[in-house]
């Protein structure tokens, strides 16, 4: 994965963790060397991967798995514990203030849930214009006005509706309000954290239109954060399956939808309902997600891979590439 | 179908559940029919606000003001629920129906251990000691596949993740072996790997025990291989309803085909996807005659009336005035 010129992002060797600060006694009994030690989240593990201009990657995995993290750190909301994210060839960490005003204004992240996303007391017309107007972006009187009108229109929002605040719309409207929000400073990459997720599925089916919509129109990069693969499958070019902070396997989506090659991908691939694929006997499977926090030796997925090796309890797979563009962390592919 | 007799356990007929509110008459449900066997598995599928979830409260018993039951039985088993007495309905729920609520995380008190819950539900219905009380909670969390279930039961409702606590409101749900199991969005707030192993139990304990199951979801590829008949809910009414095979492959209600085709996966990647435009009314003053007709692409003067139920074939009906054949 070699930077070259239209590389939007490059982000190599990503790590967060979290960690819990110690209460009152934890700290008087670690001065006694009494082996209470500190609880660390590895939410992000040692994540590389590069987003080309015009691109939809997808970013899948179960809940916990670190996929809400990563995105934060890449929309610049968190800053990695280590490891380093590169826009257009620029390293973040090293750019100064109007450098990184740039890029954070330039990677716009919209919300999971559309209530809690929005600021119940503000008006449209001052959510979507806060930003633009406090950067410069958008000139003021009657022009700014015009603006607002034709980033409400992109969104699919009736203009009239500027005056009005968030109760008064339903969930998908609210959804592009946050949509709004995003676009009023005319960025080129958006990332969606769960998006769609708390949407009915005929407003969901039109909250993609507007992305797919917005995509060719705008030339935007999209970074796709969804817990569900057929909306994945559905609008990305890449996929990128996640699991416990790490990255298990990345490959064009139409490869790893037809013949996905980690044990997780087919497990998960498998257990996604579909009307086509109607079953009445569903299998169980094995265990859950085991927590960040003590994460299993070697390979993370080996308690509840089915087919688990003896090297898988011992050394941790690296992430490699199998065939033209299909990289796989998994001893099976050795 | 699995029924072994064909009497109906639970025979709904013209159920509307209204809600007075300060803006007019909020009619949640209206109208709703249908019937369940006995060890069947039946699928309420709707949007959100379309009733589904106020369809299960109803027969449940669980609605309160300004909520009420202007009309319409709800007959279990030959009795009558609706405006049966509290106390005989307390007798009846848990032991007889049991409901599985979406977020068990509300459904479980944060307080009380795993055995307090479970034994005071036995105690509720039954004269027996606690000791006997644990050792049949013990058999139900063996049942829904929780491990070391002695251990567990000690444990409280925050100390199970999110899988692990909608088994033990199924484990709750089986205590007394009920007849009619009522699941509202079970999985909506699982993961896909977590849900299948849900699915898996539900639908073995369905079968082993010859339990019926009304299940409520938004998902309609979630019921798909679980359900023996769907009903499709939109603005308070069933639109369609029949086995699963017949609603899915051949949907006969505009909406319904609307539903199963803005699905991402019914669409080819890089084109967009199908979409109903518009979204659907406030349930507060509904317009006269069918509620979808102003996102349905067949509307036109006869949608003015409401539309009656056309039947398709023995087991499937649809209320639109232009059934899609």
């Amino acid at each position: 994965m070699k930077p070259d010129s239209d590389t939007f992002l490059e982000i190599s060797h990503i790590s967060k963790e979290f960690r819990k600060p110690f209460g009152v006694f934890e700290r008087i009994f670690s001065k006694f060397d009494s082996g209470i030690r500190e609880e660390v989240i590895h939410a992000v593990n040692d994540v590389s991967f590069a987003l080309y201009s015009g691109e939809v990657i997808g970013l899948a995995g179960e809940s916990g798995c670190g996929k809400s993290t990563l995105g934060r750190i890449i929309a610049g909301i968190n800053k990695p514990t280590s490891g380093r994210i590169l826009y257009k060839g620029k390293d973040v960490s090293q750019m100064n203030r109007s450098e990184f005003r740039n890029y954070s204004l330039n990677v716009q992240m919209i919300f999971q849930d559309p209530y809690a996303s929005l600021n119940p007391r503000m008006q449209v017309r001052e959510i979507v214009a806060e930003a633009p107007r406090k950067f410069k972006i958008w000139p003021g009187g009657e022009e700014g006005n015009e603006r607002l009108s034709q980033t409400l229109l992109m969104s699919g929002l009736d203009p009239g509706y500027a005056d009005r605040y968030p109760h008064q719309f339903s969930g998908g409207q609210r959804q592009r309000i946050g949509i709004a929000r995003g676009l009023a400073v005319s960025p080129e990459c958006l990332v969606c954290d769960e998006t769609v997720a708390s949407l009915d599925v005929s407003i969901q089916a039109q909250i993609i239109n507007l992305f797919m919509e917005l995509k060719r129109d705008l030339n935007l990069t999209y970074l796709f954060i969804s817990h569900d693969l057929s909306v994945i499958e559905a609008i990305c070019d890449r996929v990128l399956i996640m699991y416990l902070g790490s990255i298990v396997e990345s490959s064009k989506s139409d490869q790893l939808f037809t013949s996905p090659l980690h044990p997780y991908t087919q497990m998960l691939l498998n257990a996604v309902p579909r009307l086509n694929r109607r079953k009445s006997q569903y299998s169980p499977i094995k265990g859950e997600t085991p927590s960040p926090i003590d994460p299993p030796s070697g390979c993370a997925f080996h308690p509840r891979c089915p087919q688990c090796m003896d090297i898988c309890e011992r050394e941790a797979p690296p992430l490699k590439d199998t065939q033209e563009d299909r990289f796989v962390a998994c001893h099976l592919f050795d | 179908m699995t029924g072994n007799t064909m009497e109906n356990l639970l025979e709904v007929r013209n159920l509307s559940t209204f809600f007075d509110t300060r803006k007019g008459v909020l009619k949640a449900v209206n109208d709703v029919s249908f019937d369940l066997k006995k060890g069947e598995i039946l699928g309420l599928v709707g949007e959100s606000g379309s009733g589904k979830s106020v369809t299960a409260l109803s027969i449940m018993g669980l609605i309160d003001p300004p909520g009420y039951i202007a009309e319409g039985s709800a007959k279990f088993a030959g009795c009558e629920l609706i405006g049966m007495p509290e106390e005989e309905k307390r007798l009846l729920r848990g032991k007889r129906i049991a409901m599985i609520f979406q977020d068990p995380m509300m459904s479980l008190n944060p307080v009380l251990r795993i055995d307090t819950h479970m034994v005071e539900s036995i105690t509720a219905h039954r004269k027996t000691d606690r000791k006997e009380a644990v050792k049949k909670a013990v058999e139900v969390f063996r049942k829904v596949g929780i491990p070391s279930p002695e251990k567990r039961l000690k444990d409280y409702p925050h100390q199970f993740s999110g899988g692990m606590r909608q088994r033990v409101a199924i484990a709750i749900s089986l205590l007394h072996n009920p007849e009619l199991i009522i699941a509202d969005e079970p999985t909506t707030a699982l993961d896909v790997t977590i849900q299948e192993q849900i699915l898996y139990e539900i639908e073995r304990l369905s079968r082993e025990n010859n339990v019926s199951l009304i299940w409520v979801t938004h998902d309609i590829a979630v019921i798909a291989g679980l359900a023996h008949k769907l009903c499709v809910m939109y603005a308070g009414k069933i639109v369609e309803r029949g086995t699963t095979d017949e609603v899915l492959d051949n949907p006969a209600h505009p909406y319904t085909k609307g539903l199963i085709h803005s699905l991402p996966e019914m669409n080819t990647r890089g084109k967009p996807l199908q979409q109903i435009p518009g979204m659907s009314y406030s349930p507060i003053d509904l317009p006269p005659g069918c509620a979808f007709k102003e996102r349905c692409p067949l509307a036109d003067i006869s949608c003015e009336q409401n539309p009656g139920v056309t039947k398709i074939s023995e087991n499937h009906h649809v209320c639109c005035f232009h059934p899609l054949m």
